[in-house]
């Protein structure tokens, strides 16, 4: 009794002792992921969207004019920016599509999503490697928090009866107290990170869709 | 004169009537339904439903809608015209799919968790009986003659056959990885499963219950992995199929007769069930990860129009009115 009042409040020692565990556990690989050990998240890692994923339209692979197009390039930007509402994006698509020539629309809105898929899947690439890194930092934390829980273990041990040791104590299971919190808090976050990869393909669907929808044949 | 206005009034009615549909879609993560009216082809109602609603079709001639509540584990009826719920139908747990008895009952409800058919008469809301089939079962598909009902399982990897008249499975087939949907063609001869993971449909000969073909897909560009089949529609001649394909963002059309793909057409993201009008003139289709429904011209096999509905839109049925 005497030695749970050290630890977390409201509950115990079991709970201390089991944090590393639940944390461990949540940094598993999911089932099917072998491949991907770095991958936390239930969605499938699919690193590169490709045209056809969501693109009927003419061939884009390999074009590369819209890096000469400024004003092309500014709009590509507008478009993938997730702080642009859809229907802002939708609207600017338009009134730029209008302000095209018609016997060279077509080709302008084909190199346009050209430049919208390789844009979009930088984008989407930093996210993922951003998931990633946090995902090894939170496996990092785990690791700490596991030494943490065993050094933690051997000071309850000796059983602490002078001022210097219940400050060791003391110390140690703030270190703890606030590391657990930091991982769970992470770990609360992490699907709503993983959901980003899922976002970006929403919209990279919306834009082939909207560009598509402005090409005559 | 006025009885040529009259008789003109009368037959723009009678089109109007007989054009009219209104189509339901399940929102597995916003826990409603979209209601699609056929005229405007927008979303005139959205109704809060039980949690998790995945599988819905219609009785009672189209008067009840029912709506698998998966994680509710239970079946709920609403009003179709007036979306006023009914009440609640026993389901087993973890009710996804059902299949209504061609007569109108009793309804079969496939328990995901359970590895059980569950058959319950819709009218008394009892549970008539529960039929052991493998594990994860999924699709449901009944023969026009309601004689033999299929059923497949996720994992077991199997299409069971089950005979109506028993209750008692008769049949076990196996079919390529994580089978999700049974269709039956008109005539009764044939019942397709889908199986996502294998990327294929088997084609099962009701009589011999062997299989007698497979519906492959192969689209340029698109890793195989992400061709990944679940609804599956067949049209009344019985000649032309269509088959969802999921996270390939596309719906085959298929030849009955020869089991080819004869076009694929880009709908919208993780396409997943699919529902024809009364006239058979659009399919629609729903589409998990945009968010949207789309519907397809059937005769021109063009897809003309996507309509946003709620988060994760998951089954559709359409009612003719």
């Amino acid at each position: 009794m005497r030695r749970t009042k050290h630890f977390l409040p409201g509950h115990s020692l079991l709970r201390a002792a089991l944090w590393p565990l639940c944390a461990l556990a949540a940094l598993m690989p999911l089932p099917g992921h072998a491949e991907t050990p770095e991958w936390p998240c239930i969605q499938r890692k699919v690193v590169t969207l490709t045209a056809a994923q969501m693109w009927d339209g003419p061939d884009v692979e390999g074009l590369t004019g819209f890096q000469d197009d400024a004003e092309m390039g500014r709009l590509i930007r507008l478009l993938i920016s997730r702080a642009t509402p859809a229907e802002k994006a939708s609207a600017a698509l338009e009134t730029w599509a209008g302000t095209q020539p018609e016997t060279t629309r077509d080709e302008k809105l084909k190199l346009l999503f050209a430049g919208v898929l390789k844009s979009i899947n930088e984008d989407r690439a930093a996210v993922i490697s951003g998931i990633e890194r946090f995902q090894r930092r939170q496996r990092e934390l785990s690791q700490r928090i596991e030494a943490q829980g065993v050094t933690l273990g051997q000071l309850q041990a000796k059983n602490a009866t002078d001022d210097k040791s219940r400050a060791e104590l003391k110390a140690a299971e703030d270190r703890y107290k606030w590391d657990t919190r930091f991982f769970a808090e992470r770990q609360d976050a992490l699907p709503y990170a993983c959901e980003i990869p899922v976002e970006i393909e929403q919209r990279a669907f919306q834009l082939a869709r909207d560009i598509r929808g402005l090409m005559k044949d | 004169m006025l009885s040529r206005l009259a008789a003109c009034a009368a037959l723009l009615l009678s089109t109007a009537t007989a054009d009219a549909f209104t189509a339901y879609v399940t929102n597995e993560k916003d826990n409603t339904v979209s209601v699609i009216d056929g005229t405007t082809m927008t979303v005139t109602k959205t109704i809060k439903v039980g949690q998790r609603p995945r599988g819905i079709t219609l009785a009672k001639n189209g008067e009840w809608l029912l709506i698998c509540a998966s994680d509710d584990n239970t079946v709920q009826v609403f009003n179709a015209r007036t979306l006023e719920f009914i009440k609640n139908l026993p389901s087993g747990p973890d009710p996804e799919l059902f299949v209504l008895h061609p007569t109108g009952n009793p309804l079969y409800i496939a328990n995901e968790d359970d590895n059980i058919v569950t058959v319950v008469d819709i009218d008394s809301g009892k549970v008539l009986t529960e039929i052991s089939v493998g594990v994860e079962p999924e699709g449901m598909g009944i023969n026009p003659a309601g004689t033999v009902l299929v059923n497949t399982s996720e994992t077991t990897n199997m299409a069971h056959f089950i005979d109506t008249a028993t209750n008692q499975t008769t049949d076990h087939v196996l079919v390529d990885a994580r089978p999700r949907y049974a269709e039956f063609t008109p005539d009764g001869s044939q019942v397709w499963v889908s199986s996502e993971i294998g990327g294929t449909v088997s084609v099962i000969d009701v009589q011999t219950r062997q299989p007698i073909g497979k519906v492959s897909f192969q689209i340029n560009g698109v890793n195989a992995d992400a061709i990944q089949p679940v609804g599956v529609r067949i049209t009344r001649d019985g000649k032309r199929a269509f088959i969802a394909l999921g996270p390939a963002n596309r719906v085959a059309v298929v030849d009955v007769a020869t089991l080819k793909v004869e076009r694929y057409l880009l709908v919208g993201q993780r396409v997943w069930q699919l529902a024809f009008t009364p006239d058979e003139k659009q399919l629609f289709t729903t589409n998990g990860t945009s968010n949207d429904v789309s519907i397809i011209d059937v005769e021109k096999l063009r897809v003309t129009k996507s309509v946003k509905v709620g988060r994760y839109p998951w089954g559709v049925v359409v009612a003719p009115f």
